[in-house]
């Protein structure tokens, strides 16, 4: 997943970005609640994690602010707030979870999953597509029932052409969904991972569309 | 003089008035006494005084019937024996002319020992047989015959005890029972208080209500506003403590979430290059819980009540060298001027809560002073009273902060929240102990922060 981290404590936000991307998120991460505005209408996100306590602007306006204007992607925040009003309050204005400093980093992914599945509309945790079966939280893949090894940038792209199926993406946003602003892209890694999957899952799964980008047609 | 212990205002009040009860009682019961004793007394006097004149008349009718020796003669005669308890003695003015004596008493009276006076009559008191006998003396009215009559004082001392005895059972009798009805009255006067004092003992410890001043007499009135004026501070001074606690909590929560989240990033590091900066991360934070720890302390310390045995004479300039010469490596790596203009400044404090005062507001100014800015100490003697100064060249605290940042907790909005928030509240609570007084300001210039404080006089 693309994830938007904002997080305005160093040691906290580093060690996020870095455990998101050991489970195979691509993490951008900003320190103050005017940037992760900004940067959440501008950008593809997948999902949210905001701290409440943030500079120039309080993450309770930043949720409240993007909700009043139709954002839809998953918020959940991450605080050390605990009081029962603070959760019914973050809750309410439109956060879709509440997690409590210290957290499991585990359990944070579970819970990005958990609500990036409710945002796709998906009440089982797999995905499945003709003899392809993808478990989001173990990040396996099978094919007729033999696993398949994928590495992380395959999986996400896999993961991210099924959750649109039947609508062509373009280059320009897979590579949003698979790599955050730190990362150095090679101009043909879009078409690398493509002709990978491709290999490891039969030539007919992902069809491309000339001059526009990729799609995974309906089963 | 200590009171005993357990002393009580009701039991004293009892024994007070019944002491009082007692006397009056007492008082009223030994005059009823003397009243009836004079009365009685009066009563017997009349009695002997009727006796002698009666005697005198039998004496004068004897003598006018029968001559003067034979009738006083037959006198003595009639009157043996004498009618009991009386003895007298009946004198012509050159003899004794009569005597008798009351039955089974012994030998007659002895001749009298009044000379033969000018009065008609006269009371008087006599020995006989070792007792004192009531005595009276007249003449009769042609001053011819003269009679001294004596009674035993027996019946009238058995009549008397008798009254007596009324006279102290019946004060006693109603001196209980005005104990019994004063008890009844002082119990209930009292009780009040012990409905107060009850609604007060059986609550528990986190009940610090105010005590319900309806019903409370207007005398123990202070007592029950001062005790509520007392729950008000502590409940006050717990709500403070409640606040801090979980605001302390809150705080450590922080570099808890960093310390776990970077040990687990730290087990499924990808590359030695990740684990490492992790590690480094995971120390830093490790460092920062310290740190905090350590600043509760400090406040914890500061907060309390300082006492005068730990007051030393102390110069501010003294404290600022040290704490200068301690942070000189840190403000070195900072890349920062440390400087110190130190004057004498006498004060009366305690030294390692000045210390701490001291490395806080230096702490912080190196936090806030990026590189090639200048941290300047000073310390001296002014006219009302010693001044320590810490001005930095940083960015300064904006006006309508200057208040708030001595909050605990409080931290500039848009910074980097590497400090934990404590250290001004530190630093006020320090110096409110000492009664010193902080003030923020900006520096030279307008530029950076000046945090003055200011001592009082040593005295």
């Amino acid at each position: 997943m693309r994830l938007l981290l904002v997080e305005d404590d160093e040691h906290i936000g580093r060690a996020l970005q870095t455990g998101l991307a050991q489970q195979g998120h691509a993490v951008d991460w900003l320190q103050d609640g005017v940037a992760a505005e900004l940067a959440a209408r501008d950008g593809q996100y997948d999902a949210i994690l905001l701290d409440l306590g943030l500079p120039r602007q309080d993450g309770m306006q930043v949720i409240s602010h993007l909700r009043r204007d139709g954002y839809a992607a998953p918020i959940l925040i991450i605080t050390s707030r605990d009081e029962i009003r603070d959760r019914v309050e973050g809750l309410d204005s439109g956060a879709d979870d509440f997690i409590v400093k210290p957290f499991d980093l585990e359990e944070l992914g579970a819970r990005l999953r958990a609500a990036h599945r409710r945002a796709m509309g998906r009440s089982q945790a797999a995905v499945v597509h003709g003899d392809i079966r993808i478990d989001p939280a173990a990040r396996q893949v099978t094919r007729a029932g033999l696993a398949v090894s994928l590495t992380g940038r395959e999986f996400m792209l896999l993961l991210h052409l099924l959750e649109h199926r039947g609508h062509v993406r373009t280059r320009a946003q897979l590579q949003e969904s698979l790599y955050n602003w730190n990362s150095d892209i090679e101009s043909n890694a879009i078409e690398v991972h493509v002709h990978n999957l491709r290999r490891k899952l039969g030539k007919d799964l992902i069809r491309t569309v000339h001059s526009q980008g990729y799609v995974i047609d309906n089963a | 003089m200590p009171e005993p212990r357990g002393w009580s205002l009701r039991t004293r009040l009892l024994v007070l008035l019944v002491c009082l009860a007692a006397a009056l009682f007492g008082t009223s019961a030994v005059l009823n006494w003397r009243a009836h004793h004079e009365a009685s007394d009066r009563l017997f006097d009349d009695s002997l005084r009727g006796s002698a004149h009666l005697l005198l008349q039998l004496a004068e009718h004897e003598m006018a019937e029968h001559g003067e020796v034979l009738g006083l003669a037959l006198l003595q005669a009639e009157t043996q024996p004498g009618p009991a308890g009386f003895h007298f003695q009946i004198w012509t003015p050159d003899m004794l002319a009569a005597a008798g004596a009351g039955a089974g008493s012994g030998s007659a009276l002895q001749a009298p020992l009044l000379p033969f006076a000018a009065e008609v009559e006269r009371f008087g008191w006599t020995t006989v047989n070792g007792a004192s006998w009531r005595s009276y003396s007249t003449w009769n009215r042609p001053r011819t015959l003269h009679i001294q009559i004596a009674q035993e004082p027996t019946r009238h001392a058995a009549l008397d005890r008798l009254a007596l005895w009324r006279i102290a059972g019946g004060a006693a009798f109603l001196l209980a029972m005005a104990a019994v009805l004063m008890w009844v009255v002082v119990d209930a006067t009292f009780r009040p208080l012990h409905r107060t004092a009850a609604s007060v003992g059986e609550r528990s410890e986190q009940d610090l209500r105010e005590v319900d001043t309806a019903g409370v007499p207007r005398e123990v009135r202070p007592l029950v506003d001062a005790l509520n004026r007392l729950l008000l501070r502590i409940r006050s001074a717990l709500q403070t403590e409640r606040r801090f606690t979980a605001d302390a909590a809150h705080e450590l929560r922080t570099p808890l979430a960093a310390i776990r989240a970077n040990a687990q990033v730290l087990v499924a590091a990808r590359d030695q290059a990740e684990r490492e900066a992790t590690a480094r991360d995971l120390l830093a934070s490790v460092d920062r819980s310290t740190r905090l720890v350590e600043q509760l302390l400090a406040l914890a310390r500061a907060d309390q009540p300082l006492h005068d045995d730990k007051l030393r004479e102390v110069d501010l300039a003294d404290v600022a060298r040290e704490q200068l010469a301690v942070h000189r490596d840190r403000a070195e790596q900072c890349g920062v001027e440390l400087r110190g203009t130190l004057q004498p400044g006498a004060t009366r404090a305690d030294p390692a809560l000045l210390s701490v005062m001291v490395r806080n507001l230096l702490d912080n100014a190196l936090r806030y002073t990026p590189p090639g800015g200048r941290i300047t100490v000073a310390t001296g003697a002014h006219e009302e009273g010693p001044v320590l100064t810490v001005e930095d060249d940083g960015p300064g605290i904006p006006e309508p902060e200057r208040e708030r940042v001595f909050e605990r907790f409080h931290r500039l909005p848009g910074q980097k929240a590497t400090g934990s928030g404590l250290g001004l509240s530190i630093v006020r609570r320090v110096a409110d102990v000492h009664g010193a007084r902080v003030a923020i300001a900006a520096g030279e210039g307008e530029k950076g922060t000046r945090v003055s404080v200011r001592f009082r006089q040593a005295a």
